[in-house]
């Protein structure tokens, strides 16, 4: 017997099989040809059998390559019949859609509103909400907003259809969330630090960059001994948590009637980096905010118990903070609650 | 305003170019842009509301010499002799503080000299002739509107500040004619009226190319009265700008020199003299400003001199000793009233940039409780219908007539200042917005519309309330898959607490039904009657499903409720399914109720399991019963009587028990 030749076919048959069954193999065929092969009456029992009777020069060599081609044969029959366990269907399109309802989307404006609220929450201030029908005390007088001043016209609050309360005036729509530093203050004892959110009206036509209704987030803190400097440090720990990392702040004094001294407050432009660019107007400079300390008398209306406790006011605009963010051209797609708009944020 | 860098220059020393000029100016907060024309350059600044005093060369040239650390040099103004005048000037009570009227003879009216017509034109004014264009370059010079009246043309040899007769019409120098009510206040002659005071003059007293005689009028007018009458007759003018908001009093007698001698200069005429209505008592005020106040309370330490600097630049007086300063505040910035306003202008000058950043320690936030729970409930709402496919809306909350009486809405509160018919009354909840939204998405064939708002209840009850309500909207092809739909999220959001729904009838919604919980009314839902969405203008053929649910009193309950550890079964269930025939009125409810009462004490778990319509219309339910002992696993036999005890209370209860 030329046995060399036989384990020759043998090794060239195996290659042959893992090559067919490479992808799949059922247990009957696998069962077949470990049988064929590894059984009774099979190739590899011949060759053992032959080894017995073998030249005594040839055994040794012989012996070594039987048991050798015995082992390929039976670990590859091991191997197939374990793949075979851990065979399953697999999925043929992975790109195929997912299943409906998919997750209903929050609305960007309210998705704005958690962000930049939940920086002041991690900041130490607590989170209050407020009535949307106001009255002119708390809405213009309590926040030294002198009853000459334009903002009280008709033209620019909204003034409810209902006779006023005889102490606290006209009711309103409110026209801004400031109201609720009194508010908060007249229920709550010093110290105290808010962060506001809330729908606010002012009598404007709607056009794509007006609504006579928005939203505004109002903040303040006020404790012993609060100065400017806190007000600043305050606003750039947000910036920086809020718009990016390394951004920075620019202060421009301003006017507003419940703050003394009063600010306006710009960030750098994260786009251009200061160079100016379409998005600053060129200007490297975008504005945010307004703030200021709270004015003595909005102090004055203020329960005695805060009497010697300073404190500082900011307040930004959920929709301007927006359509900056995420470039939105036209205020109205806020309001039009189009799933195309709502779902992609 | 825009104006003339050699202009400011005549009144200002300063090295600076344009950009830098507009950049320091609108770091001190008077934002200023710059500009070029015909060579020279401009810079063009914002005002905030309560600074009028910049609406004046001499206003931002002190900004200018503030910043510098230096002075302005004030304009030279000639006293004038009050002489003897050839009319009779009258003021009626409140309609004006202080009234010049300045009488020249002999103006030979021409064109301004080009120095002058050229700074009108860079600050927007079209150059007229040399007497019209005198007053408006005083004005921008002092920022005291001042007008001159043709006197040939004021008939009686009487000049009259009073408020207009009802009925009583001016044509002013636009060429409008103007109707007046008694609100107006108007400077008028003899006969009418020849000018709409701090607004406008009358076409019948305006200067033209054969005036001769002039009438110079500087006036303080009462600022509301001129924005009443400015914004009912919506005219907006240079004059009523600055009028409305606040003029320097002391300005008015020296712009009035000022420009009688300038006129008299360019057109030749003499001045006569002049009468004058005067109630202005001397504006006096020194405000104690301790010199430690810019480091309490901003954090910067800056040396006395260079306060007194800033202030004295700025034209405050200072006085100063042991520490404090007294700054005596002039007649044109009567808004620095208390010594935060005084520290406002040091330290907008110093550069609030040189203010450092400081994190406080917050002390103790004595605002918490309440407000957190809120929070943390509508979270939680919100969660829980995005996850089941709604989207949020925000819906406008004013909204129509139309809209009001298709869903049947009574006593709704109005606004007095409509924009829009659109936006009339406010609104209860969002079940209007939601429509309009509903009706938006299908207009762009938007599929699986599923909306959801969180909004206040504007109404009578909840005057400075907040009420917060749910409202919900869900489209579904088929009837009972938009009830169950509604139910779910029913579950999702009320399942800490008991409910009972109650039907009922309602004339928006059918297979209406209310939410209570302890007797309190959480809310209702049902569908949205066709003939209501018809009178939206929204057409579908799907059924749309509403639900609403009063946020405040599901607070309530959520602030209530007891979440306490209950054991958990150790032991396996033995089960037993029984299945039944309803009869009439039965519902899935009053026959969990009843198996319940009969179950026993190891009766832990009531599941539907099946639900069967018969061909021949009946309806039949499957229950699948769980029993448990807390110590040891059940026996099937043990639980026997207690089965038997449910099919005969059933049997009782006239139920038709299917199979067991
Ligand atoms: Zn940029």
């Amino acid at each position: 017997m030329d046995w060399k030749k036989e384990i020759q076919i043998l090794e060239e048959t195996l290659e042959q099989l893992k090559a067919r069954y490479a992808d799949r193999i059922d247990l009957k065929t696998l069962e077949e040809l470990r049988v064929k092969f590894l059984g009774k009456k099979g190739p590899i029992k011949a060759l053992f059998d032959f080894l017995k009777i073998a030249p005594k020069d040839e055994k040794r060599e012989l012996g070594q390559a039987v048991n050798r081609i015995k082992g390929l044969f039976e670990s590859w029959i091991v191997e197939m019949r374990q793949s075979l366990e851990y065979h399953e269907e697999e999925i043929r399109d992975l790109t195929v859609p997912s299943r409906l309802p998919s997750l209903g989307h929050r609305h960007i404006i309210t998705q704005t509103i958690d962000e930049i609220t939940s920086v002041f929450k991690g900041l130490g201030f607590a989170i209050a909400t407020g009535p949307e029908i106001e009255q002119e005390y708390y809405n213009f007088t309590a926040l030294n907003i002198d009853i000459t001043h334009p903002s009280r016209d008709a033209f620019d609050t909204f003034y409810l259809k209902i006779p006023p309360d005889k102490k606290k005036g006209k009711f309103l729509l409110r026209s801004h969330t400031s109201p609720m530093q009194v508010r908060i203050m007249e229920a709550i004892s010093p110290p105290v630090a808010a962060i506001v959110p809330g729908r606010v009206y002012r009598p404007d036509a709607v056009d794509a960059s007006h609504s006579f209704m928005f939203h505004q987030i109002e903040g303040f803190l006020v404790d012993k001994a609060v100065k400017f400097s806190h007000l600043k440090g305050v606003l750039l720990e947000f910036a920086r948590r809020y718009f990016y990392e390394d951004v920075k702040l620019r202060f421009r004094p301003h006017y507003f009637p419940f703050t003394e001294p009063s600010a306006e407050v710009d960030i750098s432009c994260q786009l251009c980096k200061g160079e100016g660019c379409s998005a600053c107007k060129q200007t490297g400079w975008i504005e945010v905010l307004g703030c200021g300390m709270i004015h003595p008398n909005v102090f004055k209306h203020l329960p005695s118990e805060y009497e010697g406790y300073t404190g500082f006011a900011f307040g930004m605009g959920v929709e301007r903070l927006c359509m900056l963010k995420y470039g939105i051209p036209d205020i109205r797609l806020f309001y039009s609650n189009d799933l195309r708009f709502l779902s992609q944020f | 305003m825009r104006v003339d860098i050699d202009w400011l220059k005549e009144f200002v020393d300063f090295d600076w170019d344009l950009v830098q000029l507009a950049d320091r100016l609108t770091m001190a907060g008077l934002e200023a842009y710059y500009g070029q024309e015909d060579g020279i350059g401009f810079i063009e600044v914002e005002i905030t509301s309560n600074r009028s005093d910049w609406l004046s060369v001499l206003g931002i040239a002190r900004e200018i010499a503030a910043l510098k650390r230096t002075q302005i040099s004030q304009p030279e103004i000639e006293q004038i002799a009050k002489g003897q005048v050839d009319y009779r000037l009258s003021v009626q009570e409140d309609c004006a503080v202080r009234y010049f009227g300045l009488r020249i003879d002999g103006v030979k009216v021409g064109p301004s000299p080009e120095w002058l017509s050229r700074r009108l034109r860079a600050a927007g004014i079209r150059p007229i002739n040399n007497v019209v264009d005198v007053t408006n370059y005083t004005m921008l010079l002092f920022g005291q509107p001042l007008h001159a009246f043709d006197f040939a043309r004021i008939e009686g040899r009487e000049l009259l500040v009073r408020r207009a007769k009802k009925g009583e019409r001016i044509v002013t120098l636009d060429g409008e004619e103007r109707l007046l009510t008694p609100s107006d206040i108007v400077i008028a002659d003899s006969n009418r009226p020849v000018a709409l005071a701090g607004i406008m003059g009358g076409e019948n007293s305006e200067v033209g190319q054969d005036t001769r005689f002039i009438l110079l009028e500087s006036a303080m007018f009462p600022r509301v009265d001129i924005r009443k009458t400015r914004q009912r007759l919506g005219i907006n003018t240079e004059a009523s700008y600055r009028f409305e908001r606040e003029i320097d009093p002391e300005a008015v007698e020296r712009a009035c020199f000022y420009a009688a001698k300038l006129i008299s200069e360019l057109s030749g005429g003499s001045i006569l003299g002049y009468d004058v209505y005067d109630k202005y008592a001397p504006f006096e005020r020194i405000i104690s400003f301790p010199m430690e106040f810019p480091l309490e309370y901003a954090d910067v330490n800056i040396p006395l001199e260079e306060q007194v600097r800033i202030l004295t630049g700025l034209g405050f007086e200072c006085d100063v000793k042991e520490g404090i300063i007294d700054v005596k505040v002039p007649s044109f910035r009567q808004d620095v009233s208390l010594k935060e306003d005084v520290l406002e202008e040091v330290l907008r000058i110093y550069g609030y940039d040189k203010i450092p950043m400081v994190m406080p320690g917050i002390g103790l936030n004595n605002l918490r409780g309440r407000y957190s729970l809120k929070e943390r409930l509508l979270s939680e709402i919100r969660c829980k219908l995005e996850a089941r496919g709604l989207s949020e809306a925000i819906s406008f909350s004013l909204i129509s007539e139309k809209e009001k009486e298709a869903l049947s809405l009574k006593g709704l509160l109005s606004v007095e200042n409509t924009i829009s018919q659109d936006y009339l009354f406010l609104r209860p909840s969002a079940i209007s917005g939601l429509l309009s939204a509903l009706k938006t998405n299908l207009s762009y064939g938007n599929k699986y519309i599923r909306i959801y708002e969180i909004s206040q209840a504007l109404t009578r009850e909840d005057l400075c309330v907040e009420r917060d309500v749910l409202s919900i909207l869900v489209v579904e092809e088929e009837l009972n898959a938009a009830f169950r739909a509604i139910k779910q999220i029913i579950e999702d959001i009320l399942g800490f607490t008991d409910i009972e729904i109650k039907k009922a009838k309602n004339k928006i919604l059918s297979s209406f039904a209310e939410i209570y919980s302890n007797n309190k009314r959480l809310g209702f839902f049902g569908k949205v009657r066709n003939v209501v969405l018809k009178q939206l203008g929204i057409k579908t053929r799907d059924v749309v499903f509403y639900l609403e649910v009063d946020l405040s009193e599901l607070l309530g309950l959520w602030e209530d409720r007891k979440l306490v550890y209950e054991s958990i079964p150790l032991y396996p269930p033995v089960e037993r399914d029984i299945s039944m025939w309803l009869g009439g009125r039965t519902n899935y409810q009053e026959i969990v109720d009843i198996i319940k009462k009969a179950g026993g004490d190891y009766l832990r778990t009531i599941e539907l399991i099946d639900v069967f319509h018969s061909p021949d219309g009946r309806l039949s339910y499957a229950y699948r019963l769980r029993f448990y002992h807390p110590d040891r696993t059940l026996k099937e036999e043990e639980i026997d009587p207690d089965f038997e005890r449910i099919i005969e209370a059933l049997k009782d209860a006239s139920i038709d028990v299917r199979a067991v």
